[in-house]
């Protein structure tokens, strides 16, 4: 009934395909917007597309449904709202990740957190406090135990006025 | 053993405020991550140490404003637990004080306090960096092998220190440092 012997159907031997041609530095920057160390901008930045900041910024950054990645020469004076928001560099201001915030081992960050996923890397130097509550369990009944929106303040390094206190919830 | 006694008492599907006096870290906050909490990281020996404090020098004023700049806390924010971990050896018994009754004006009726202190005469020069590994363990990130002298606070001072807590355990460890963990019976410190 089965031809055991019947010669299986032969399958080309798999041909060498040329391998993919690296990611330039220009390609991953035509991926998202990169705002250049030598660049300052003083306002509120929207957008479309993820962001790079190696540059100032002070005022608030709004680009919650892309990722926002401050580099180690970046120096931000402002609340960030992103999907995924990594800190290499200097961050006074309080961040708001829709998904997560990620401190590396370069940031400086005074400011309060709040996203549903917080890493820090040792090294990291961070003060302020940090909300991991996701929207799901934020709408569950609680343990609340903080009167409204009061709670830690963004601390503020000598010599440097507090973060705007725009935003929602600096409450701990 | 202090930890583990503190998170026994702990709820997971409850929300906690929590205020932890050291330097902020990562195993730390995926601890209590699992508690759906808001940590407050205040790094207070570091915060002491750009204001001044522990340069060798002349120390600056320890007053109230000290204290709100280097916590500065809104009104009414009130914190379920607060971690001192071992930072209180390194203050005088009246800056330990004013410290403890500023914190309690942060505190509600029932508020965990957890300190470390030290049972030797000698400490490590600055305060150890403890990494939660789980509610059973903590590693030292950074113990420095330089030691110091300090208040050297006996039971009875501390006793004093916390009038306003009660001891809820105490545990001696097998490095010399004795953990407490106190809960605020509430005072007349509220701001």
């Amino acid at each position: 009934m089965w031809k055991k012997s019947e010669p299986e159907a032969t399958v080309p031997p798999p041909q060498p395909q040329p391998a993919p041609p690296p990611r330039t530095s220009v390609q991953a920057a035509r991926e998202r917007a990169v705002i250049g160390p030598s660049i300052e901008i003083k306002g509120d930045l929207t957008g479309g597309e993820d962001l790079q900041i190696e540059g100032r910024i002070e005022g608030k950054i709004d680009l919650r449904r892309h990722n926002v990645i401050i580099g180690k020469s970046g120096r931000v004076q402002a609340d960030i709202y992103g999907k995924v928001i990594t800190v290499d560099g200097e961050v006074l201001g309080n961040l708001y990740g829709e998904e997560q915030i990620i401190l590396r081992q370069s940031s400086t960050v005074r400011g309060n957190l709040t996203a549903p996923r917080v890493m820090l890397e040792d090294g990291s130097n961070f003060k302020g406090s940090i909300d991991m509550t996701s929207k799901e369990s934020a709408a569950a009944p609680g343990h609340e135990t903080r009167p409204g929106a009061a709670g830690p303040k963004p601390p503020a390094p000598a010599g440097t006025a507090a973060p705007p206190a725009s935003g929602p919830g600096t409450g701990a | 053993m202090g930890l583990d006694a503190l998170v026994r008492e702990l709820a997971e599907e409850s929300r906690y405020a929590i205020l932890d006096l050291g330097p902020a870290l990562g195993a730390n906050v995926d601890f209590w991550s699992g508690f759906a909490c808001r940590i407050h990281f205040a790094d207070l020996y570091g915060s002491l140490a750009e204001a001044g404090f522990h340069a060798g020098g002349e120390e600056p004023l320890w007053d109230s404003a000290l204290l709100r700049r280097v916590l500065p806390f809104e009104p009414g924010t009130r914190f379920d637990v607060v971690l001192c971990w071992d930072i209180l050896n390194y203050l005088t018994q009246e800056q330990v004080t004013s410290l403890v009754a500023y914190l309690a004006g942060f505190c509600k009726q029932g508020t965990y306090l957890f300190a470390q202190f030290w049972l030797s005469p000698r400490i490590p020069a600055r305060p150890i960096t403890f990494k939660i590994v789980d509610r059973e363990h903590l590693r030292y990130a950074n113990r420095d092998p330089e030691t110091r002298s300090w208040a050297f606070f006996q039971p009875r001072d501390i006793n004093k220190i916390m009038e306003d807590f009660r001891v809820a355990g105490s545990f001696l460890l097998r490095h010399g440092i004795q953990e407490y963990l106190f809960v605020y019976r509430g005072g007349s410190s509220q701001p």
